[in-house]
């Protein structure tokens, strides 16, 4: 049975970025566990690996900010998911150029505390209805992992472990 | 007789273009075919994708069933934007106005303290230099208080009042409290404060403003600008009609016999404001006080140990 919490795992400047510029609305991926190492070894929740597991993601972003490193994969990806982001956000119109440039800004920063990692805890069922079930093809495992694409801010809770 | 042969690099797609490109191969997580979606693109965009498949020698089958290789295609259009209009010169001019506005994270802030400048009068109190950074830098709770029609006054700032609870072991724990003037990506130091609770009545979900004027209710001292009732604490007023040769430092001077430093008989007052003339004559206050620095060195030494 699942349990009433949902975790995901994203870097501060992501959530500044959705929060300041997009109405507080956060785009996750989430698993039904923090850590999915610690679920029973036979369940489907056991089986999320690490590449997409809340807790592992936190872990290497964490350790990325305090190693310095800026060629973390995790971190490259979301720079080129936000330039791509961006501009298609400003074809749609719903961002404007001078947006997309502060956000360009942020993303070339190269202040690592900007890529601190939270974790987001989403009551389940605020999002029931909005959770998307990530197709097979798209998972990095076989564990359940799922898309809310309009979270609203007030919908969870960051936490951040120091 | 010589020939040249003249060979030229295939001209950049628009940003449209190339948005519209990428969009096709930001695959969409949700579909159960993980594919660009490459059916019924426009001739712009069959130019632009085969100009691009041509320089980084891939083919469209490739990109059909490499990830690799839609990546490698990804990064050469976000190049391709980012040489086209997010140069450098516009994303430094993008990092200040974030800082203007108060909109940059706080770690982005460069800070600037000059012991030679306003900080003189704290370190000379008592105050240490990185305890001060360190309230800006490690602060509980910020509030950037945005000033007005910024573009049309290159010289105004805006104000950031940044809080640091702290917990001496051996004394009464405080707030400290740090005002610093802001623009673009520079916060430059103005002045820093200590909030004692058995002293100052602080309640509970106090904003750093509300901390910044519970302080000066207790150890401000009271003035009146031009057609304004008594105060001791102005936030975000707009004064039409200071006297000729005046402006608020100096008729805040005048009124309250405020200095920013410097030993004399009687209390000390230190006056501050953040304000800007506006080009129709107006002076924009974000907020003024003067305190009676005596009163308030005396409490800090007492209880600041």
């Amino acid at each position: 049975m699942p349990g009433p919490l949902l975790y995901s795992a994203n870097p501060w400047v992501k959530w500044h970025i959705q929060r300041n510029f997009r109405g507080d609305r956060h785009y996750v991926w989430c698993s039904e566990q923090a850590d999915s190492r610690t679920a029973a070894p036979n369940s489907l929740a056991g089986l999320v690996p690490p590449t997409s597991n809340p807790l592992q993601i936190y872990k290497d972003l964490h350790e990325a900010c305090r190693t310095g490193d800026t060629h973390n994969s995790k971190i490259k990806e979301i720079k080129t998911s936000y330039l791509s982001l961006t501009t298609r956000w400003v074809a749609d119109g719903s961002l404007n150029v001078t947006q997309r440039e502060e956000i360009e800004f942020l993303m070339k920063s190269g202040e690592l505390k900007l890529w601190r990692p939270l974790l987001y805890v989403i009551p389940r069922d605020l999002v029931e209805a909005r959770m998307q079930s990530v197709p097979p093809a798209k998972r990095a495992g076989l564990g359940p992992e799922y898309i809310i694409e309009d979270l609203a801010g007030v919908e969870f809770d960051t936490v951040e472990f120091t | 007789m010589a020939t040249t042969q003249h060979f030229s690099m295939p001209s950049p797609p628009s940003e449209l273009v190339a948005a519209r490109l990428m969009s096709r191969f930001l695959v969409d997580p949700l579909s159960a075919e993980p594919e660009p979606r490459l059916a019924d693109m426009s001739a712009e965009e069959e130019e632009a994708l085969h100009a691009i498949l041509a320089t980084l020698g891939i083919s469209e089958g490739e990109v059909r069933t490499s990830d690799v290789a839609r990546q490698r295609v990804l990064d050469a259009i976000s190049k391709s934007i980012r040489a086209r209009s997010l140069t450098p010169d516009v994303l430094e001019k993008a990092g200040a106005r974030l800082g203007n506005e108060g909109s940059l994270p706080d770690s982005l802030y460069q800070i600037a303290l000059d012991p030679r400048g306003p900080a003189r009068l704290f370190l000379e109190l008592g105050e240490q230099r990185d305890a001060i950074l360190n309230v800006v830098r490690k602060a509980n709770a910020v509030q950037h208080l945005s000033h007005r029609g910024d573009s049309q006054i290159p010289e105004a700032m805006g104000q950031s009042i940044f809080v640091r609870q702290m917990t001496p072991r051996k004394s009464e724990p405080y707030a400290h409290i740090a005002v610093m003037s802001r623009k673009g990506t520079q916060l430059q130091f103005e002045s820093v404060w200590r909030v004692f609770p058995s002293v100052v009545r602080v309640l509970e979900g106090s904003t750093p403003l509300d901390l910044l004027r519970a302080f000066v209710e207790h150890y401000g001292v009271s003035f009146a600008l031009p057609n304004r009732p008594l105060t001791k604490f102005i936030v975000q007023d707009a004064i039409p009609d200071f006297p000729p040769g005046t402006n608020l430092m100096s008729y805040l001077v005048n009124e309250t016999g405020a200095v920013f430093a410097g030993v004399h008989d009687g209390p000390e007052l230190r006056a501050q404001g953040a304000f800007k003339r506006t080009p129709f004559g107006i002076t924009e206050i974000d907020f003024t006080f003067v305190v009676n620095m005596t009163r308030y060195a005396s409490d800090f030494h007492a209880l600041a140990r």
